[in-house]
């Protein structure tokens, strides 16, 4: 009889099931008393289980498919010179530890667990503090890193790295992971095929999310709160973000999310609420921007001249100063279905769809997009001749937006679905 | 929108206002943005900006950042300026550094390219010296991003 693939794979996993598991104790008693005996005398598959305390030692690194599992209150510690962790190879597990004090330093990239070179490794359920990078991946394959906590040192400005780095990885998994206080919650750099779901990002002093040249990633039910310039998404094709919240990222210069030459990318079921300019598009081209909610911005949403193939499908706009500006009089895309608190038709045949066309583009959104001092004129008696004279007007408003079939808000004007 | 939302506003809409160009030229990093590809300026060690006959200053976040808007500027700079990387923080003039390529990646746009002050001696990112019509070089050729296509 000879054996299928599928049968030799089954008895490889009968033989690790029923293989005996070694684990080392690392402990201040032995049988193990540093982390790096340890770890250099266990063989493939072992578990290298690491007691309570602060652990200080020069920088360890793991070559071998090793689990190195910290116990509750398992210190690691960089005395503020040097990197923790150094994991190369594959199938290596890191939980349970806490990283600690990596110190800053600019003429190298340090982080507190790095992972180079290495595929198919899980990172979870650990928590680092005052690191400059906490976990930086570089040119890995299929590594997971869940339920990590990441706490930048409160102060330290641009003085810090990013929580969770990527470079020159592939098919990565982030998920379920709560970082604050770094440069970038999440940078991934042409890293392609990564799934980044469930995280909380937020209090960074740059970005939540950034990402570039990260082609085929899908991006759902991620937080990005608060952060110092919101979300930035550059130079990437094929990018998926559903079910994302995008929220109080104010300053001059923050977006909810920034598209910076973002191509077949898919937007939907989003929530973009109280940031200074909800969605900025700059060379996004055949973006689909459907379902999300827009929500107290200053601006919802603004593209730019070099925005193309647009689709904006059955999104709300409530409470927004402006829903849709454009630096030109070009058509930048599609708008269709979506619902306009700013909409001042009506729906005689009561079908839910508004029975005129609705123009988002204000005249002095229009003023306002060419010559920003406008904006002094925002609470004016002048603009609000100027917006009386747009509803008796029509003409003055600009034409290349249009909502053919804009949807009525429901009756209590909340624009609630 | 309240009071203070208002005044987030206003400061949005004043900040594109062209800057007075005498001195050396400033950046206030986590809030500046990057002339060529929008980026917040943040990393120290990278940060470069041009000054233009029509008095205004632009601001990048990298090195290549500052040669592709080079390239295709529409406004004739009169200066160019770019961070010493041993001294993070300040800009310095084009003519007085040397410069260098890095890892791939270690850069805001992923080329590498960092400048050491000329007469500095050894930096932690030593290798071919290169100069500025070499980075321009690259730049056009490769394109930005160019760098990281040898990763993963």
């Amino acid at each position: 009889m000879v054996a299928g693939t599928g049968d030799i794979e089954m008895l490889i996993l009968l033989a690790l099931a029923l293989a005996p598991q070694v684990v080392l104790e690392v402990t201040p008693d032995g049988p193990y008393r540093t982390i790096a005996a340890a770890v250099a005398a266990a063989p493939r598959s072992a578990t290298v289980r690491v007691a309570a305390g602060v652990w200080r030692e020069p920088t360890i690194e793991i070559t071998e498919a090793i689990t190195l599992e910290g116990m509750p209150g398992a210190v690691l510690d960089g005395e503020g010179e040097r990197e923790l962790l150094v994991v190369r190879g594959g199938g290596v597990i890191v939980r349970g530890f806490t990283f600690r004090n990596t110190g800053t330093t600019y003429s190298e990239d340090r982080a507190a667990l790095h992972v180079d070179g290495a595929w198919g490794c899980l990172i979870e359920q650990n928590r680092f503090e005052e690191t400059f990078f906490a976990i930086y991946l570089s040119r890995v394959e299929g590594c997971t890193v869940r339920d990590n906590l990441v706490v930048g040192t409160p102060g330290t400005e641009s003085a810090t790295g990013n929580a969770i780095h990527s470079w020159g990885s592939r098919n990565l998994r982030i998920e379920r992971n709560d970082l604050r206080g770094h440069r970038d919650g999440i940078y991934l750099e042409f890293t392609r095929h990564a799934t980044v779901h469930d995280n909380v990002s937020t209090g960074h002093f740059r970005y939540g999310l950034h990402f570039m040249y990260a082609d085929s990633s899908t991006y759902a039910r991620n937080r990005f709160v608060a952060n110092g310039s919101g979300v930035a998404v550059m130079y990437s094709r094929g990018v998926v973000m559903h079910d994302n919240d995008f929220s109080g990222n104010r300053g001059p210069t923050a977006y909810g999310l920034l598209l910076k030459e973002i191509t077949d990318a898919v937007l939907a079921r989003n929530r973009f609420i109280n940031n200074t300019t909800g969605i900025l598009a700059d060379g996004a081209e055949r973006v689909e921007v459907r379902e999300n909610r827009f929500e107290s911005n200053g601006w919802a949403i603004r593209l730019l001249a070099s925005t193309s193939g647009g689709r904006f499908l059955a999104n709300t706009f409530v409470g927004n100063a402006f829903d849709v500006t454009v630096n030109g009089r070009g058509t930048l895309g599609v708008f269709k279905g979506n619902r306009w608190d700013s909409y001042r038709g009506w729906d005689l045949d009561a079908d839910g769809t508004g029975d005129v066309a609705h123009y988002p583009v204000r005249f002095f959104a229009l003023l306002v997009e060419r010559a920003p001092v406008a904006m002094l004129l925002q609470r004016s008696l002048f603009v609000r001749v100027l917006d009386a004279a747009e509803r008796v007007l029509p003409v003055l408003t600009p034409r290349g937006v249009v909502d053919e079939a804009p949807q009525m808000l429901r009756a209590d004007r909340g624009g609630a679905e | 929108m309240n009071r203070r939302d208002a005044v987030i506003v206003l400061l949005a809409a004043l900040l594109p206002l062209p800057a007075c160009a005498q001195g050396t030229p400033e950046i206030t990093f986590d809030l500046d943005s990057c002339e060529h590809c929008r980026m917040t300026i943040s990393d120290r060690r990278y940060a470069a900006a041009a000054t233009t006959a029509g008095g205004r200053v632009v601001r990048f976040d990298s090195i290549e950042c500052l040669a592709a808007w080079v390239a295709k500027a529409t406004e004739a700079p009169t200066a160019l300026w770019v961070t010493d990387a041993m001294a993070p923080g300040a800009l310095v003039a084009l003519a007085s550094v040397r410069f260098h390529r890095g890892a791939p990646g270690s850069s805001p746009m992923g080329m590498g390219f960092v400048a050491v002050g000329a007469a500095r001696g050894t930096t932690p990112w030593d290798g071919p010296v290169l100069r500025w019509s070499d980075v321009t070089t690259a730049v056009a050729t490769e394109g930005l991003g160019g760098g990281g296509h040898g990763g993963h």
